[in-house]
């Protein structure tokens, strides 16, 4: 199969990476995308990475190249524009769409799955006038909180969700959610993100020592969604409490000010540290190392981190939202608490710091087997290229 | 005639009603104001001829930038050369130097008596320019200057404390918090609390307890605010079975973050989000509103809790830096922790068990001291004070 990704940034997130690569194993893959970095993330020759251009200026004189190709092609160019000319206010807006849009336009392939939802509202005239089938995942923010927030979006993916070929939903929660916005349920197919093998085979039967502090550790990107601030509410009531703890949050971006802030003003600078972004390969030694995992979030589809903490044998107290109640069954392979509850997430807490060795490691082996039976990337590449076939044999029937 | 400049990031926006009134002040008292600016793209408002605005150069316009270099230099050849003198004293290094002289350019050139930065931070590298125009300097603190700014910038103000004629404090907190970074007790500091239009902010009708209840709140949708913990205090009324309707006037970043948690409350039919509005709109919604919650994590002082009391409205507050000066706990409104949602509920509680007519006290308590305290006229008054002790201290120096 010849399979596009449209992604927006390269390198992708890690659990877009993680598909790439699965799939470049027996597949060529398509990259497209802006790069972020100058280096070629893909050693394997499967891959081909399409870079929509960094400038302005690139990717105009891409886009006029590509006008020529697509008459050339027979790609129906002047429908395009005059659709375009309704929502671009320029002839600069046109180019810059068409430098986004030709290249994935013009390309042969089999398929072309778009990984984030809002893309279909943004570039319209990819579903309109597609060459191939389009399948299309359903993610977190994308479908759990924007449409919400802005009818204008919700009403949009009313009107294009109908006209796409397949939907990949990372949990059934998402599923549900995606067909609120007219995603027909046949049509959904929920795939659950997955840790690569590689980590799985990582985890060692290793007894943590139990230290009379409490390593607690949080991972993500600066966002609201992401709940560093609740989290640290439930810090300052452990610290009153007197239960031993240091929290480390490892968070990349730039919204950090309130919450070294909100440090400050809860008196925890002794205890808890920020620490902005780090390679994953570190994460993963951090996420080890550390007692629990918390997973604070307002919102979440699937936490990827949850997958690699479980995977490495890290105990996860995670909010129940999304599909994390799909992932994690409370007191058994893990431990969940009621969102935006405080006192929910202390009692959580508190409950795992008076669990005994025995009991820790029962729950971590739960949630190690959880993961390699439901999470395992081989497995989720399978499945992905299953879906895959299946839109594509839909079509040709 | 004076002439004072001062010195802001923009020109005032829509919440800042505070610079606005203190412009309206220093005019009536016969003085001209120059508006010295960062940047002047908000320019929406009509000046009077008294207020001259001067903004900077643009940062990476070099032709601009060289050409008004070369005029100051040729119009203002000793103020330049003390400036650079000055700088030099300071142990800066030459390229720190130039950068300061381009941001310093458009004050340089004008002919004022004082220069006073309106918030602490505009001082930061422009110590140097009072004493270079042989003027005097004073610095405002407002708020998030000193209370948020330093934590991430340690040391920051050193040399603009060293070198400050005057303080001008909004609150106790704040001066205390300075003290705290190193500001000397030498120093002179005079506290001028925020004022609003007395004559406009009056309660128009009785005000009496609704049902549902009328809840309001007024500021911009940032993290500072704090309206999160504000909708989780509505959530446990709903549970707690009130009736209730709130009413939100202000936009910012965090709306979608604020539009979320409404939805994921269950708040939808309860929680009215405004946007920004305009003072006629904030004045009809103060006369609507029961109680009025200002749920702040980061204040100064707060104008809109002023303009709520004034109107008569029962204030809820928490102590968040200067609010529990603006509002007296069982005085004038309920002063409850930060970060509390509970103690907002709590609060709110508080309120509608309370004998009518301590109600009623505690509002015309606020009514009174706001229309004694914090008033314009009082405000015009302190600042002409203000000016002129500065002015008589330095002479008699």
């Amino acid at each position: 199969m010849k399979i596009g990704i449209f992604c927006g940034d390269i390198p992708p997130p890690v659990f877009v990476d993680n598909l790439i690569r699965q799939l470049s194993n027996n597949h060529s893959v398509v990259l497209f995308g802006k790069m972020r970095t100058k280096k070629n993330p893909y050693s394997n020759s499967a891959v081909t990475i399409k870079n929509i251009g960094r400038t302005r200026l690139s990717r105009f004189i891409k886009a006029v190249g590509l006008i020529f190709k697509s008459l050339i092609m027979g790609i129906p160019i002047f429908q395009i524009i005059n659709k375009l000319k309704c929502r671009c206010v320029n002839i600069g807006t046109i180019l810059n769409q068409l430098s986004i849009l030709l290249p994935m336009l013009t390309r042969r392939l089999d398929i072309l799955h778009i990984q984030w939802a809002k893309s279909v509202v943004l570039y319209p005239e990819l579903i309109h006038f597609k060459q191939y089938q389009i399948v299309v995942s359903l993610r977190g923010t994308h479908i759990n909180i924007s449409p919400l927030v802005n009818p204008t979006l919700a009403a949009d993916y009313k009107k294009i969700f109908p006209l796409i070929d397949g939907f990949h939903a990372v949990s059934e929660s998402l599923a549900k959610a995606g067909e609120k916005y007219g995603a027909a349920r046949e049509k959904i197919h929920r795939i659950y993100p997955a840790v690569q093998d590689r980590i799985i085979y990582h985890y060692s039967k290793v007894v943590k020592s139990k230290s009379n502090t409490t390593r607690i550790i949080s991972v993500g990107r600066h966002h609201w969604v992401k709940g560093y601030t609740f989290a640290l509410d439930a810090m300052q009531k452990l610290q009153e409490m007197d239960i031993p703890f240091n929290y480390t949050i490892i968070a990349s971006g730039v919204d950090r000010e309130h919450l070294h802030f909100q440090i400050k003003d809860l008196g925890l600078t002794e205890k808890v540290s920020l620490i902005n972004g780090m390679p994953h390969e570190k994460v993963l030694e951090e996420i080890k190392a550390a007692d629990i995992l918390l997973q604070p979030s307002f919102s979440e589809g699937i936490a990827n981190t949850v997958l690699e903490a479980m995977a490495v044998g890290t105990l996860v107290i995670s909010a129940d939202t999304g599909g994390m109640g799909e992932v994690i069954t409370s007191g058994k392979n893990g431990f969940l608490f009621k969102v935006r509850d405080v006192s929910s997430l202390v009692d959580c807490i508190t409950k795992v710091v008076k669990l005994n060795p025995e009991q820790i490691q029962n729950i971590i082996q739960t949630g190690h087997e959880s993961i390699t039976s439901q999470h395992k990337l081989s497995n989720q590449g399978k499945a992905m290229e299953e879906f895959y076939s299946k839109i594509i044999h839909g079509l040709k029937k | 005639m004076k002439k004072i400049g001062m010195i802001l990031p923009a020109l005032p926006g829509y919440s800042e009603t505070f610079i606005q009134n203190k412009i309206a002040g220093l005019i009536s008292n016969g003085n001209k104001v120059y508006l010295c600016v960062n940047q002047s793209k908000t320019h929406r408002f009509k000046f009077p001829a008294q207020v001259k605005v001067c903004s900077m150069v643009k940062v990476g316009n070099y032709i601009q930038i060289c050409l008004s270099m070369a005029a100051l230099i040729l119009l203002k050849p000793k103020r330049c050369i003390k400036f650079i003198m000055l700088e030099r004293k300071s142990d800066r290094q030459y390229l720190r130097i130039i950068k300061n002289f381009i941001i310093s350019m458009h004050i340089l050139k004008q002919p004022l008596d004082y220069v006073h930065f309106e918030f602490a931070t505009m001082g930061i590298n422009r110590e140097n320019i009072a004493q270079a125009m042989g003027a005097l300097s004073l610095v405002s603190f407002r708020g998030f200057d000193i209370g948020l700014f330093p934590q991430e910038h340690p040391n920051c103000y050193n040399l603009l404390f060293e070198k400050v004629d005057q303080i001008h404090t909004i609150s106790d907190d704040l001066y205390q918090k300075a003290l705290n970074l190193g500001l000397s007790k030498e120093t002179a500091v005079t506290k001028i609390p925020p004022a609003i239009d007395t004559h406009f902010f009056q309660p128009s009708s009785e005000k009496q307890i609704h049902i549902p209840l009328r809840i309001m709140s007024v500021g911009r949708l940032e993290w500072k605010k704090g309206f999160g913990y504000l909708l989780d205090a509505l959530h446990l009324l709903k549970e707690k079975g009130i009736e209730f309707t709130c009413r939100i006037i202000g936009d910012g970043s965090y709306y979608e973050a604020i539009q979320f948690s409404i939805y994921q409350l269950g708040l939808k039919k309860e929680v009215q989000l405004l946007g920004q509005q305009p003072p006629n709109e904030v004045k009809t919604s103060l006369d609507w509103a029961d109680v009025y919650v200002q749920p702040s994590i980061q204040e100064g002082f707060c104008n809109a809790v002023l303009e709520a009391q004034a109107m008569g409205c029962f204030c809820i507050v928490t102590d968040a830096e200067g609010l529990s000066e603006n509002v007296k706990n069982n005085e004038t409104g309920l002063v409850v922790k930060r970060r509390s949602s509970k103690g907002i509920f709590n609060a709110i509680l508080e309120m509608l068990d309370m004998h009518p007519e301590i109600r009623e006290n505690i509002r015309q308590n606020a009514i009174s001291r706001v229309q004694n305290n914090f008033n314009l006229s009082k405000q015009k008054n302190e600042f002409y004070q203000l000016y002129e002790r500065v002015e008589l201290r330095k002479r008699s120096e």
